[in-house]
């Protein structure tokens, strides 16, 4: 299978001199195209910081990042942000909805921004398998953790990402629905063929991927592979 | 590259974000709609002036077209007819001056004019029709009114016309009359073509080769170019084309199209008030805005990680604004037109000799919808950009904030050192912060001061020397043409005697009269000419000319004044000497005035002639006689003729001694007190008297002074209370933007500090103590620099209004120092418990993993 | 002006991709404009790679095709290989050479499993049997699981504990192939687990999903082993010497996948194995 993303020696370094601190020091990794692989690692070890850096949102002080090939830190920042939308799908802790906009919106906003005709059958597919059929005029806040980080997810995917980037994305929620929720990421990503890059410090959730990514202080520190 | 299309979902997201933030969007909206009222209102104001100077002056001139060339022949008429670039060419035939004598007081001018001509010269009869026949004639109210005729068609008129220098009597028959306008310097009166054929046939020789005194029989055309805008090179340009010879032909522009009324003072003014106005509607919605997207930014944040570029981040904001200015521009609108319309009376009142107008021009609300859209978007840029360079993680980011960790040396770190080294992390913003403050105190002690400074006796005294006055009405009417100096009827002072509790009456005759100097008067002259303290008077380059003729013929027009007794005493004699009036009153004495006496200060430094010297003064039909100076004195302004010839001298005679010399019988002015608790009586009376009685008279009372006054000050008091209270409004703006902007930016900081122990209580008395330094600076600065600032700025406000006398004052600021200090309190206080809400929301998402 | 027809085309240019992503694009009019010459270009360039993948797909057709004839037609010999040896074994009773008949009908018997599996595998792979969810009662199927590995597990002394087995619990599935799915789980720790052990059978509800876990007291997976099981012919290198082809939990995943469930692997602190099937139960 081919390689969809890549990391080559990535570092970010905060601060200076005695005070530096290595959020990541020299991690390099390879994702194939359909995985979904686990980024495990205990608070402040540099998973989080790796994971901004995978899908763009920040900068790093030096090392590559090429998504389909492409070394995304060459792109200025609203080329970055144009690529984002276009190639990554976030779910994050937070869930991170518009607060303003109710679910189908919520949905569709990546693929809009884009000013692309939306999909409709393909956002309903995401809809049906996710369960969001009945709440897509909802606001989020009259959502359940659970129900808007299910919408976080159909969110990713409307837009057809190549990379699904997911930071604890059952951070906020009870274990009976991370379960469903982590099902449901697993189920999709199986079902559209997505790549998925799961950041957590739970080992239980870990176990879902297809592939186990250890992260220490900044460094990768043992892999499990297929 | 084809931008892609997402316009739609950019406008649902700034709708749905602009109706989930109501409490935030009325404040954005209350900006908006203040700075479009200050726009309109200034715009409405400025153009009702100008409507009002333009429909004033045209109304003056008579005439409503762009320009005109008077006394032309038919042919000179043909060949500016013949002309393309000009419009609505018409033209009206001189045919002669009315001599009856009840039309003195007017100048009645008889024409016959092309109906177009007649409505440009509002002389266009509203009822009946133009004459046809050759004894008809139309004329306004006024010459009806003069002649005692009523206001009915068929009335027969006779009039005494002076045609080509005779004087013909012809009786017309009333064919049309229209209201008339006695602001209008002459009442024009129809007559038929056939008849102005008859008596005074078109001519045919060029008028500029006659002697130029008989305008009769010549025309008068008058003509509109495409559009208003610098009327006087369109002109030169038509008399080119024409071919005339321009110092022969002279062209007559209208001057009320023209800008020369407004001066480049005013244009000054107005530019600087607009400029003022933007800035501070900048920095209102600047500040509004920055507030409002600073507290979203994780919100702008959030949409950027999804994808949202920074352009369109800067046209969601964009389009917020603008769909704000939606709503608040046209409420603004009309909210300042009627503000304007509030003003304006004020401002016209402050120009004399102006009718007013209120102006609806669409230029005033486009103007102001303009400067309102730029001021909102020059606000916008720097929101905008913010929102634009939100970091994506900044919406993450709390995930990972416990792991920066920063060692701080501990210096003295009390919570007031650690206030002041954050003060001094952004000097620029302290700047601001205390500069818009104390910009708004010293305005408003200046407003303060110039209210506190006017002062009513000196405001009076240029007016009002005694509780009323009299006077022909055209001695009040500024832009009357003939002014009747003698109006004050025996019929009125026999009833006034008769009325129970006058006293004091002082009457006021004057005698205009052309003097020649003597020798010795002359030497004294050529000395005052020629001193600087008058330079500006005698240097007047545009009276230059006539000066000139002064200095040739040693010769000029003078104000001769008779008073009686009670009106002597009016008179400031230079020493502050008594009159002794018996000596006066043998009518060998004068008393004369000095150069420097000015309408404001009455100072006999200059006086035209010392005590004792011998002058003297002709009277008409060649009288003359001399007298002996016995003071120097100046008639007070509120009780001589109010004119300012070129040289400004004049003598005082007894009444009686004036009244035997010259032809004067009435007097000019008539003043006279009232018992106390008879006054208003007093003043009903004279009112009733006025308007009923004899509506010639003009009357005045201190009292329609003293309100005039109270109104002048309101002005002050509004507008000084307004700009006052909108600097406030920035400084506090201001300063609540910088202590967001510096709580939000330092909150890891904060929660740092309070990591390591610091207790909620010192943080916050380190906000406050910062606050408190923005408060104590701010008044330190008012009462120091400020007071420099604000000695400049009542200067030039009201320095040049003669009844304001400045006096040192810091009063509003000592009063609003606990307002202020109360301010920079609660600020940082409302703050820090925004500040709270938030992070513990965050802490406890924070701890859940 | 301009910019409306920039906007245009790009307009023409992206419904022309998006057709072709869709697989519906045909050409427009034909005119002598660029675009459609670009259109013909276009078809060409997706007609070139159509017949491309239709030329993949027919050879991955006839391998799969080729696989499951070679399985059919092995079938009849194993048949008779194994009556064959049953009949040797049975003569050889007694004989020193018995243990020999033995083991070639053991090897036997294995190469038939393993032409089994490859022909469902097979099956799956090249759709010819459709996989058809459908919402439906959970515990029947779980029975059936159960009673199929009834000999296997008395022969063993293994005990079966149940929990949370209720009659109300309904999911989605294809009864036949889940059973066989899931049957493979069970077979599994039957076959790895200790004797007289215990394999518990508990049934998670969620929202979405019901979770069946089977767990075994046996040696358990580490955790880099874990996701290699479900890899075609993977066989731990651990437990080379117990019978199997490596198949059976690629085959379980594969069916699972196709009705929108999955499964997963743990191995629990307090030992054992423990398989997670996920279905759907919406």
């Amino acid at each position: 299978m081919e390689t969809i993303l890549q990391a080559r020696d990535l570092k970010k370094y905060y601060g200076s001199g005695e005070n530096q601190v290595r959020a990541l020091d020299g991690v390099s990794l390879s994702i194939r195209r359909g995985e979904f692989v686990a980024v495990v690692g205990t608070s402040g070890s540099g998973k989080s910081t790796l994971l901004h850096m995978l899908g763009g949102l920040d900068r790093p002080t030096s090392g590559k990042v090429l998504v389909d090939g492409k070394d995304i830190f060459r792109l200025k920042d609203d080329a970055l942000c144009i690529f984002r939308r276009r190639k990554i799908g976030f779910v994050f802790q937070s869930y991170n909805l518009v607060p303003v906009l109710n679910v189908e919106e919520n949905i569709t906003l990546p693929v809009e921004l884009d000013g692309n005709h939306i999909d409709t059958m393909f956002v309903q597919e995401i809809v049906q398998v996710l369960g969001l059929a009945n709440k897509l005029g909802s606001l989020p806040s009259e959502l359940s953790g659970g129900q808007q980080q299910r919408v976080a997810i159909a969110r990713a995917l409307a837009a057809k990402p190549a990379i699904l980037l997911a930071d604890e994305p059952t951070g906020n929620l009870d274990s009976v629905t991370s379960q469903d929720v982590l099902s449901l990421l697993k189920v999709t990503s199986e079902q559209f063929g997505q790549t998925i890059v799961m950041i957590t410090h739970n080992e239980e959730i870990a176990q879902m991927a297809d592939r186990i990514i250890r992260i220490e202080d900044g460094r990768i520190r043992g892999e499990s592979y297929e | 590259m084809s931008r892609v299309r997402n316009q739609k979902v950019l406008k649902k997201l700034s709708q749905r974000i602009l109706k989930s933030r109501k409490k935030k969007n009325m404040i954005s909206l209350a900006a908006i709609l203040l700075t479009t009222v200050l726009f309109t209102t200034v715009f409405s104001v400025g153009g009702s002036l100008i409507k009002s100077n333009t429909e004033s002056t045209m109304r003056q001139v008579g005439g409503s077209t762009h320009a005109g060339y008077k006394n032309m022949t038919q042919e000179e008429y043909e060949i500016v007819k013949q002309d393309k670039k000009i419009q609505d060419v018409s033209y009206n035939i001189m045919v002669g001056f009315t001599t009856n004598p009840q039309l003195n007081k007017i100048q009645g001018e008889v024409r016959y004019f092309e109906p177009l001509d007649a409505k440009h010269s509002f002389s266009y009869p509203t009822v009946g029709n133009m004459p046809e026949k050759e004894d008809e004639a139309a004329m306004s109210t006024i010459v009806l009114d003069a002649l005692g005729i009523k206001h009915k068609l068929g009335e027969k008129v006779t009039l005494d016309i002076q045609i080509h220098g005779a004087v013909q009597t012809k009786t017309f028959v009333l064919c049309g009359y229209w209201e008339g306008d006695s602001v209008s310097h002459a009442q024009e009166i129809l007559v038929s073509r056939k008849w102005a054929d008859k008596v005074a046939p078109v001519e045919t020789t060029p008028f500029y080769e006659t002697d130029q005194t008989d305008y009769s029989g010549y025309m008068n055309v008058n003509f509109n170019f495409s559009n208003s805008f610098d009327i006087e090179k369109k002109t030169e340009e038509l008399t080119q084309r024409c071919g005339f010879d321009a110092d022969k032909t002279k062209a007559g522009i209208n001057w009320a199209y023209g800008f020369s009324s407004v001066d480049a003072g005013s244009i000054l003014l107005i530019v600087v008030l607009l400029g003022v106005i933007m800035l501070s509607g900048y920095l209102i919605i600047y500040n509004i805005f920055y507030l409002s997207i600073f507290g979203d930014i994780r919100f702008y944040g959030l949409l950027k990680t999804i994808g949202t570029t920074g352009r369109q981040l800067k046209k969601i904001v964009r389009k917020q604004a603008w769909q704000l200015c939606l709503l608040g521009i046209p409420a603004g609108l009309l909210i300042g037109w009627l503000t304007g319309r509030f003003f304006t009376p004020f401002v016209v009142n402050m120009l004399d000799g102006i009718t007013m107008y209120y102006s609806a021009n669409p230029l005033i609300f486009l103007g102001s919808a303009a400067f309102t859209i730029l001021t909102v978007y020059i606000s916008c840029i720097k929101p905008c950009r913010m929102a634009a360079k939100v970091s994506p993680i900044e919406a993450v980011r709390f995930t990972e904030k416990r792991k920066r960790k920063k060692t701080k040396k501990t210096k003295k770190a009390t919570a007031f050192h650690m206030a002041i080294s954050n003060l001094k992390r952004n000097t620029k913003k302290l700047v601001l912060v205390v500069f818009s403050l104390s910009l708004s105190l010293i305005l408003l002690n200046s407003a303060y001061t110039i209210v506190t400074g006017f002062d009513m006796d000196k405001f009076l005294s240029s007016y009002m020397v005694s509780d009323y006055m009299v006077t022909d009405s055209s001695m009040v009417n500024l832009s009357a043409s003939y002014v009747e100096y003698e109006g004050v009827t025996e019929e009125f002072l026999t009833e006034l005697k008769e009325q129970d509790g006058v006293k004091n009456i002082g009457n006021i005759y004057v005698c205009g009269n052309y003097h020649y100097y003597s020798d010795t008067e002359w030497e004294r002259l050529e000395e005052i000419m020629a001193d600087p303290a008058y330079a500006d008077w005698f240097g007047d380059s545009m009276l230059k000319e006539s000066f000139d003729y002064v200095r040739e013929e040693k010769a000029t027009d003078i104000d001769i004044y008779g008073v009686n007794k009670e009106a002597a005493e009016k008179i400031q004699l230079s020493g502050g000497e008594e009159i002794d009036w018996e000596k006066f009153c043998t009518g060998d004495y004068v008393i004369v005035n000095a150069m420097d006496s000015t309408e404001t200060e009455v100072s006999f430094n200059s006086p035209f002639l010392k005590a004792g010297d011998k002058v003297t003064l002709e009277f008409e039909e060649g009288k003359s006689k001399e007298y002996e100076v016995l003071y120097v004195g100046q008639m007070p302004m509120a009780l001589g003729t109010q004119h300012f010839p070129l040289i400004p001298e004049s003598f005082i005679l007894p009444d009686t001694e004036l009244k035997k010399q010259s032809g004067i019988k009435q007097p000019m002015r008539t003043v006279f007190d009232a018992e106390d608790g008879q006054k208003e009586e007093i003043a009903k009376w004279l009112a009733d008297y006025c308007e009923k009685v004899n509506p010639d008279l003009a009357q005045r009372t201190k009292a329609d002074y003293q309100k005039e006054f109270e109104g002048v000050k309101q002005v002050f008091v509004i507008a000084g209370g307004i700009l006052s209270a909108v600097l406030a409004l920035i400084g506090i703006l201001n300063f609540v933007n910088v202590t967001v902007t510096s709580i939000l930016s330092r909150r890891q900081e904060l929660a740092m500090l309070a990591a390591i122990g610091m207790t909620g209580k010192q943080l916050r008395r380190m906000l406050r103590d910062e606050g408190i330094v923005y408060g104590v600076l701010t008044i330190l600065v008012s009462a120091s620099a400020g007071t420099a600032i604000g000695y400049f700025l009542v200067e030039a406000v009201a320095g040049q209004m003669w009844m304001f006398s400045w006096h040192f004052t810091l009063l509003p600021i000592v009063i609003c120092i606990p307002f202020l200090l109360l301010i920079s309190v609660i600020v940082p206080e409302m703050c820090y418990w925004n500040m709270c809400r938030n992070t513990v929301v965050e802490r406890l998402r924070a701890a859940e993993d | 002006m301009d910019g409306f027809v920039r906007r245009k085309t790009f307009e023409i240019l992206n419904k022309m991709v998006d057709e072709a992503l869709a697989g519906t694009f045909t050409e427009s009019d034909y005119d002598e404009s660029e675009l459609s010459k670009l259109e013909s270009k276009w078809m060409r360039f997706l007609s070139t790679s159509v017949l491309n993948r239709e030329a993949i797909e027919k050879e991955r057709q006839s391998i799969q095709e080729l696989v499951s004839d070679i399985s059919h037609q092995v079938k009849t010999p194993i048949a008779n290989i194994l009556l064959y040896g049953e009949i040797l074994e049975e003569r050889l009773e007694g004989s020193k050479e018995k243990e020999l008949a033995e083991h070639l009908l053991k090897e036997t018997e294995r190469l038939e499993f393993l032409i089994q599996s490859l022909i469902k595998m097979s099956r799956l792979e090249t759709n010819t049997i459709q996989v058809l969810p459908e919402v439906q009662s959970l515990i029947p199927l779980l029975e059936e699981v159960v009673e199929r590995g009834e000999k296997k597990q008395k022969l063993k002394g293994i005990q079966i504990e149940k929990t949370g087995w209720s009659d109300t619990l309904l999911a989605c599935f294809d009864k036949k192939w889940t059973e066989e799915a899931i049957y493979n789980i069970l077979d599994n720790a039957l076959k790895y687990t200790e004797e007289n052990s215990k394999i518990v059978i508990r049934i998670v509800p969620y929202e979405f999903f019901v979770r069946i876990c089977i767990k075994d007291e046996g040696p358990g997976v580490t955790e880099e082993e874990a996701p290699l099981l479900f890899k075609r012919f993977y066989r731990s290198p651990r437990f080379s010497e117990k019978e199997g082809v490596g198949l059976g939990l690629y085959l379980s995943r594969e069916i699972l996948r196709k009705e929108g469930g999955y499964i997963k692997v743990t191995s629990p602190k307090e030992g054992g194995t423990e398989f997670s099937v996920f279905l759907k139960c919406y």
